[in-house]
């Protein structure tokens, strides 16, 4: 457990210094204090503007933070040989992974709750509101991150960093258009109906994550659709993780 | 000495840049826009990451900036980008309200009716849907059969205002039809957040007190020398009235000689 620990916390850091997360993070303050313009310019729907542009911005910035830091995360390591380093002391390949893991993550959250800060600044300031449901939103955005973030070190511990990081975008368009597809397939035969079905529980499903389109109109969150996605985030994160873990030790270390 | 060359080079540079760019915006106000593709909300979905309800905000904005951005002469992707809108987030009421609204003013009377009745289709918990849809069948359709039915589903809405109850109650039992109008344009007026839609409703308002005006004039006149003047251009000869009013819809009138009612010329 210390090891793990020790390596999220240099993770953490090493993130936390990346000047390209500043860069990102730059605009995602831009986008989210101009989302008072496009509220204002939309005929009276100002807070519903505001908090539907805010929301999927601090989910699209969040995903662009994760993926550039995530993609380089093990690879940058196999190039500068530190992982020999770090592999050669008592730490297992598996807490190895889990630390990176754990540290990028954090490093993430941190993020998100200072995109949330400002999110409920400019609700509060123009709608003279607390959007406190918008919490659950920013919980579920987490918890698909973690997915996200198991995913590109999935990918970077087998591939080059552009290649990982467009295989991981393509699973994240799949997960998100999985409900779609299998609407769609409904109408058809019944090898592409099963077909569709299995690819639905094979590829991540990450629809269940996004609870944004109920919160932006006052809808609490039910427990179920807290829970399940909860459960199947660490499920899946855990899945990932071993799978990385696998390809690492794969590797001609 | 080099520094203050190469300041100038660049000042050079950036004044050439700063004309090039003036230069292309005349030139592109000369090119006609083309209509804009609009995609329908089955793509969108596929591509947004379940972000429909960003999506319908940028149609949203986008219909607004095409409506009123002057981009088009005709409007005729108005309903596509409103339709859009309404199917990426269904719960979103102001495009069916809008649409209800505007659409007719750019002759697609048809859409707009579509799309308040979808609206309605869909549950959506909003007044001004029935409201709007109402004063569309009787202003542009002179459906009262409709206009009554939409506008006691306004009045049953929860959290319809009282200006709007009392519409609906006292629709039909006016038998002045100008009257009856004004009174639903007023309560648009009152109810409304969206500066576009008050104007619109002001500008109804303003026309019917216009012509209730004149009338008002034209009855005074007769009763003076024993007929009703023949426009409002010989009011002003006159000296009844110091100008034309000035109509919101640019409308100049004449006096109908049976009844003195005001015509649009």
């Amino acid at each position: 457990m210390k090891n793990i620990l020790t390596i999220a916390k240099n993770t953490f850091r090493e993130t936390i210094r990346d000047r390209i997360l500043y860069g990102i993070l730059g605009f995602a303050i831009l986008f989210l204090l101009s989302t008072v313009f496009f509220g204002s310019i939309s005929l009276g729907e100002d807070t519903k503007v505001i908090k539907d542009l805010g929301l999927a911005g601090i989910y699209i910035f969040s995903l662009i933070i994760a993926v550039f830091l995530g993609s380089q995360l093990i690879h940058k390591e196999l190039e500068k040989r530190t992982i020999y380093i770090i592999l050669s002391k008592p730490v297992s390949t598996a807490q190895f992974i889990l630390g990176k893991y754990l540290g990028l993550l954090s490093s993430l959250v941190i993020n998100i709750a200072f995109m949330a800060i400002i999110y409920l600044a400019v609700v509060k300031f123009v709608g003279n509101q607390i959007d406190y449901l918008a919490l659950w939103a920013f919980l579920l955005n987490i918890l698909e991150l973690s997915v996200f973030v198991a995913l590109t070190i999935l990918f970077s511990s087998f591939t080059a960093p552009l290649a990982g990081t467009i295989y991981a975008i393509l699973i994240l368009y799949i997960g998100h258009s999985l409900e779609l597809l299998r609407k769609a397939a409904e109408k058809s035969g019944d090898l592409v109906k099963y077909l569709v079905e299995a690819l639905y529980y094979l590829f991540p499903n990450l629809e269940k994550f996004n609870i944004r389109n109920f919160i932006v109109y006052g809808t609490p969150p039910t427990v179920a659709q807290i829970i399940y996605p909860a459960l199947y985030s660490v499920l899946l994160t855990l899945i990932l993780l071993w799978l990385a873990n696998l390809c690492l030790k794969k590797r001609d270390l | 000495m080099k520094k203050i060359y190469l300041s100038i080079c660049f000042l050079l540079l950036f004044g050439s840049l700063i004309y090039v760019q003036a230069e292309y915006d005349k030139n592109q106000k000369k090119v006609p826009n083309p209509e804009p593709f609009v995609p329908t909300a089955a793509v969108i979905k596929a591509a947004d990451l379940g972000l429909h309800n960003a999506a319908a905000d940028i149609a949203w904005l986008a219909a607004i900036q095409y409506f009123g951005g002057g981009q088009s002469r005709t409007f005729e992707k108005l309903d596509d980008y409103l339709f859009l809108a309404a199917d990426l987030d269904e719960k979103f009421a102001y495009p069916y309200a809008f649409g209800v609204l505007v659409l007719p003013g750019v002759k697609s009377t048809d859409e707009g009716i579509e799309i308040a009745k979808l609206g309605i289709e869909r549950n959506i918990p909003d007044y001004r849907i029935p409201y709007y849809l109402a004063t569309t069948y009787h202003v542009e359709k002179e459906d009262k059969k409709n206009a009554a039915l939409y506008f006691d589903l306004a009045a049953k809405t929860p959290g319809a205002p009282a200006g709007i109850k009392k519409v609906a109650a006292n629709y039909g039992a006016r038998p002045d039809l100008r009257s009856q109008t004004r009174d639903i344009w007023q309560g648009i007026y009152d109810t409304t957040k969206d500066d576009l839609v008050k104007e619109k409703a002001l500008n109804y308002i303003d026309h019917f007190d216009i012509l209730t005006a004149l009338e008002n004039i034209a009855k005074a006149y007769k009763d003076r020398v024993g007929n009703y003047p023949a426009d409002v251009d010989e009011l002003v000869n006159k000296g009844i009235l110091k100008e034309a009013p000035n109509d919101p819809f640019g409308f100049q009138y004449k006096f109908n000689q049976e009844n003195g009612r005001a015509e649009i010329k």
